[in-house]
């Protein structure tokens, strides 16, 4: 272990950016192929690593919080025992004492506790504002997907790619939430404080349930319900039932962002345009079955589902999923519609690979960037 | 108050929902931590320790454990942990520092040792220079980027880098010796 002065001090500080989860794609690259030299190397890195991990011992920044896993696996094990029965007596053990030891905002608490894994950050918006109206972010980078559970657990996954934040006082009145991207929302059901998700203009409501939203920027609004009922409103919806469009179990909700309206791509997602009245956006929920339900929710159990989509669409997914960069050169290819199911795809070349059973597609790497162009043999 | 762990098991085995309770405060977090060594991820690895633990409620008409139950649900939530990262790419570095470390024990960490390792942790993090220390904290504890440190504390994203390479450094060094004989 006293390995550390003989290393070269260059490599010290990428080898904690890689730990850390600060380390960009070449950076990451770089520290792989310097693993690869020499045992020393490789004992230098684990001591680093073990460092990191141990730091989570710190008895004043624990952040797994027993009492609500503990209340999340009874609901999962017992679902129809209410609460009425209490748990049993505080236990009141150091470690649990020291958990709770230091005093935080509730809110951010709760953030702290599920950001636990590298690849994920919080980030306070610095403001004037009292610290109460301060909101908390948190963004999920691309090849990445996170669950979380909010203050009044209500259970969120958040697809790769999206931010989504909340307000300090959420709760207070109203559960609000912001998303830019994808979330499957599990919803805990509140009589009198309705959970809203606004996400690009949209607002979805929830009537108890659990359902999706995917608002990832130059892309459809999509909303699907896999249980309950929500309501979406929206200044682009215009149904006659006072601008607001019901869906219940197994319907899903699809609009062209990009048809009818100017692109404002520079804008905040809850910037919401005029909407165009002679040429509006198709506002009608559709019915789907369960198979295809899983286009809409499946990511969350790392299934990629892909219903007729085209390559762009394809391509568009499969960066965010497996964070790469993806580059069609070929302006057939971009009109083929595919169809398939990827279970558990871990990597983009294994996901390639099945698409190219079915499609001629060929595909070659330049620098950090996967070039997919039409296979003129295929045809 | 305590509770002999054989009489917690056979409530368990009696469907006692606070005998399980008992057993799951009693090990969760340290759990989680071992967990987290392997899927270096805390969600997931609450998630598996959790999953472990559903599975032993399930089962826990025909439960048998031979062992203690303490190496009997490390050794389960280890096993789901190398099965997890079994489909996914782990770097051979990161293999190795799974050999290293205990993780491939049953018994994973007492809490001697624990206690040990929360005080020795403390007392390396706090005796960090100030500024150090700050952006350590915001890092490791906060799941900041450099980038929105360097934004918060005003600094330039290379001090942060450099802060943070000094920190984990001197955490190596002061801890290595936890560690020393494995």
């Amino acid at each position: 272990m006293s390995k550390g002065p003989m290393m070269d001090e260059e490599i010290k500080p990428l080898l904690v950016k890689y730990i850390s989860g600060n380390a960009d794609p070449n950076e990451r690259q770089f520290v792989r192929q310097w693993l690869e030299e020499s045992q020393d190397h490789v004992d230098y890195f684990t001591s680093l690593k073990a460092a990191w991990d141990d730091a989570l011992y710190h008895p004043g920044e624990r952040r797994v919080n027993t009492d609500d896993a503990f209340n999340r696996l009874r609901k999962r094990l017992a679902p129809d025992e209410t609460a009425a029965e209490p748990a049993v007596e505080p236990i009141m053990e150091k470690r649990q004492r020291r958990l709770f030891s230091i005093p935080r905002v509730a809110a951010a608490a709760i953030l702290l506790l599920i950001a636990g894994s590298a690849g994920v950050y919080l980030y306070k918006k610095s403001s004037p504002q009292p610290i109460a109206q301060t909101a908390l972010a948190l963004f999920v980078p691309n090849g990445k997907m996170k669950k979380i559970v909010l203050p009044d657990s209500t259970e969120v996954w958040l697809n790769a790619g999206t931010r989504f934040s909340y307000a300090a006082d959420f709760g207070a009145h109203i559960r609000e939430v912001s998303l830019d991207g994808e979330g499957y929302f599990a919803v805990k059901h509140m009589e009198n404080i309705p959970f809203v998700v606004k996400a690009h203009g949209y607002m979805v409501r929830d009537i108890g349930t659990i359902f999706t939203v995917s608002a990832y920027p130059h892309d459809h609004f999509r909303t699907a319900v896999i249980e309950g009922e929500v309501e979406v409103s929206g200044q682009r919806i215009h149904m006659g039932h006072d601008g607001k469009v019901l869906l219940t179990r197994n319907e899903v909700l699809s609009i062209d962002e990009s048809s009818p309206r100017q692109e404002k791509s520079a804008g905040p997602p809850a910037h919401v345009p005029e909407a165009d009245q002679t040429s509006l956006p198709e506002t009608q929920p559709q019915a789907i079955s369960a198979v295809e339900m899983d286009r809409y929710a499946g990511w969350k159990d790392q299934l990629l589902v892909f219903e007729e989509e085209t390559f762009d669409e394809v391509a568009q997914r499969l960066q965010r999923t497996f964070d790469v960069k993806i580059r069609i050169t070929s302006s057939q290819l971009a009109g083929f519609r595919y169809t398939g199911r990827f279970n558990k795809v871990q990597n983009i070349s294994e996901a390639l690979r099945i698409i190219r059973e079915t499609t001629p597609i060929v595909y070659r790497t330049e620098k950090d960037t996967i070039i997919i162009s039409m296979d003129k043999k295929g045809l | 108050m305590y509770y002999e762990e054989s009489i917690l098991i056979e409530g368990l085995k009696k469907g006692d929902m606070r005998a399980f309770e008992r057993l799951f405060r009693e090990y969760y977090e340290l759990l989680c931590l071992f967990a987290n060594r392997f899927v270096d991820n805390m969600p997931v690895a609450e998630e598996l320790v959790s999953d472990a633990y559903a599975a032993l409620w399930e089962k826990r008409e025909t439960l048998l454990i031979s062992t203690s139950f303490r190496a009997y649900i490390y050794r389960a939530v280890r096993n789901r942990c190398l099965n997890h990262i079994k489909h996914q790419r782990i770097e051979k570095a990161y293999m190795e520092y799974v050999r290293h470390h205990h993780l491939l024990s049953d018994e994973g960490m007492d809490s001697a040792r624990e206690e040990e390792l929360a005080r020795e942790v403390e007392e390396a993090i706090e005796s960090l220079p100030e500024r150090c220390r700050q952006i350590f904290k915001m890092s490791r504890y906060e799941d900041l980027r450099y980038i929105d440190i360097a934004k918060a504390l005003q600094l330039s994203p290379k001090t942060v880098e450099r802060q943070m390479m000094i920190a984990l450094e001197k955490l190596r060094r002061h801890l290595s010796h936890l560690f020393a004989s494995v």
